[in-house]
């Protein structure tokens, strides 16, 4: 058996740049008089060639805002200190894994039978959907028409999409409507809770309950939803700002100045930078609080924090917006984020508390028992209107 | 907890990697989303080529970026910040992709996969050998295993050093020779063989 040539290692070299100017012009001499050494380096400038040939994938824009909305929610913060560690950190991450798996496997095969769907579908006219669940993941395709759908409040574990022709809905536990035709999406009306709208080409927008997609006032940088003003101004704030309120021309030039910060909130909120949108939207708050903006641009401040998990924070500005606009349009919904920062706490008295108008005028009211979830059985505290 | 005023990151745009790692070591979220918003997308790439278009690739952005809170502070600054990200996602990548089911999925996935085509085709029947080539690099790519694949993909296809690769996977520069090494043979005689075939 020959010899393998005790220069084929300066292939590599070469091909790295490793080698001095000399040496390269010594190999490839020796090249031309080494049918093994030729062989080599002409396969070296062959793969260099077929690499760069190679299609490179891009991600979409639409997978990157969904992994961005993500990593933001999760890196919430009252995480460990920084320095626990990478090494730390990769074992606690692997460890997660394994008894992730574990627990995703014997849940398989405990499994007699498969899990009750989660949404309730029904449909209005003609309508071509499909609904299937796979472990916790539940989808609804809608392929064309109109589906009204109530989905039942999903555990940390569950997802549920809606997959349409051009894009997806994303929701937690929430009754709305799509409507598809002609291979896109028409229409989405929120009845109670927050869906998230994801249609390629446009930014990803959270929806609350009343509101609708596209929205109704489509030209940027319009306002998302559109300003309500169905409260009497001087109602709305706390004496001190009610001096400012006196005086309306100032009052109107004050929110003409804050137009363009609103605007801009509301494009980091339609983009899904709901840590950025909430901070801007506190920004312009605190700048522009006699604005006829500020009703919309506190509960979107809330929503924006709920929407990053920080349920806490969304909670004591929501707290605010139901004190300072108690006929807000969003009254409700603010409502609920208290109620469920407050019962995720175990402060079943608070949640209760916050919800008692809503639940005594309906007790069946399913957004409101959501909200309250497992603090409606607290024998403890009396149930409003009871 | 509140707070008021508007994103710094939005504000600072031109603000360095460095700065932003620390603020988001610091707990700073907007930073988080600023370092995202402009390495997402190579990381995404170079995962896509480490794990072979695995459909974790998502999800192995998503543990890369949700670790920089934790990690940040460890970044010294001898590596770009792209290169940095770059040598976590890699040894996530590396950690995950042990399963013996996953890595055969994603060779078939391969297999099975359309070459790309060429912009060029004034010799269609020289264009469609070259694609054959393509997909037979692309399987020998996805035959390595998925260390030396890191190596290569990090070297060859991402253009990093050598010693910038040891020091980002924590392997000895000689092991990044050899891998390189293996991985370029391997690569060569699988195109060999796909030229011949």
């Amino acid at each position: 058996m020959r010899r393998p040539c005790d220069r084929l290692w300066q292939v590599d070299a070469t091909d790295a740049g490793l080698l001095s100017p000399s040496d390269v012009l010594s190999f490839e001499r020796h090249r031309h008089t080494c049918a093994e050494c030729n062989k080599e380096a002409n396969a070296a400038g062959r793969l260099r060639s077929l690499l760069e040939d190679r299609p490179s994938a891009e991600p979409t824009d639409l997978a990157l805002r969904r992994v961005r909305a993500r990593v933001l929610r999760d890196a919430m913060p009252g995480q460990p200190p920084a320095s626990s560690g990478l090494r730390s950190f990769y074992w606690a991450f692997a460890s997660m894994l394994m008894l992730g798996a574990l627990i995703f496997a014997s849940s398989r095969m405990l499994r007699a039978r498969p899990l009750p769907f989660a949404a309730t579908v029904t449909t209005e006219g003609t309508a071509r959907w499909l609904q299937s669940r796979e472990s916790e993941v539940e989808r609804v395709d809608l392929r064309e028409g109109i589906v009204h759908l109530h989905v039942r409040k999903q555990s940390k574990e569950e997802r549920f999409l809606v997959d349409l022709p051009d894009g997806e809905i994303e929701v937690r536990g929430t009754t709305f409507e799509v409507e598809v035709r002609g291979g896109a999406t028409r229409h989405v009306q929120v009845q109670e809770g927050v869906v998230t709208v994801r249609i390629r080409g446009r930014a990803e927008v959270a929806l609350a309950a009343g509101e609708t997609w596209p929205p109704a006032v489509d030209a940027a940088p319009g306002p998302l939803p559109e300003p309500s003003a169905n409260a009497p101004r001087a109602a709305r704030f706390d004496s001190p700002m009610r001096d400012r309120l006196a005086t309306p021309a100032r009052s109107r030039r004050a929110a003409g100045e804050g137009t363009r910060g609103y605007a801009e909130a509301i494009e980091l909120y339609q983009g899904a930078h709901y840590s950025e949108a909430a901070e801007a939207f506190a920004h312009f708050a605190s700048k522009h609080p006699t604005s006829s903006l500020d009703d919309d641009a506190l509960f979107l401040e809330a929503l924006s924090l709920a929407s990053v998990g920080r349920l806490d924070a969304a909670a004591l500005v929501a707290g605010e917006h139901v004190q300072r606009f108690p006929a807000s349009f969003h009254k409700k919904d603010a409502a609920i984020l208290v109620a469920r920062a407050a019962r995720d706490r175990g402060d079943c008295r608070e949640a209760r508390r916050a919800l008692a108008t809503w639940w005594a005028a309906n007790p069946e009211d399913g957004a409101v028992k959501a909200a309250i979830g497992s603090c409606s059985a607290d024998p403890a505290v009396p149930q409003p209107g009871l | 907890m509140k707070t008021r005023g508007p994103s710094a990151a939005r504000l600072a745009p031109t603000e360095s990697d460095a700065a932003l790692l620390e603020r988001v070591a610091a707990g700073d979220l907007a930073s988080l989303g600023t370092l995202y918003d402009r390495h997402a997308r190579d990381v995404w790439r170079i995962l896509q080529r480490v794990t072979g278009g695995s459909h974790d690739v998502d999800d192995l952005v998503h543990a890369t970026f949700l670790a920089l809170p934790r990690v940040a502070a460890s970044f010294d600054g001898r590596s770009s910040c792209k290169s940095w990200l770059s040598g976590i996602a890699v040894k996530l990548s590396l950690r995950r992709g042990r399963s013996v089911r996953r890595f055969a999925a994603m060779v078939s996935r391969l297999a099975a996969s359309q070459p790309h085509a060429r912009a060029v085709a004034s010799d269609p029947e020289g264009d469609a050998d070259r694609r054959r080539e393509v997909v037979a690099l692309d399987r020998a790519i996805a035959r390595l295993s998925p260390k030396t694949r890191a190596v290569f993909v990090l070297v060859e296809l991402e253009g990093l050093e050598r010693d910038e690769v040891a020091r980002l996977l924590d392997i000895p520069m000689a092991t990044v020779r050899t891998r390189l090494f293996n991985g370029k043979r391997a690569l060569r005689a699988a195109c060999g063989r796909g030229r011949t075939s």
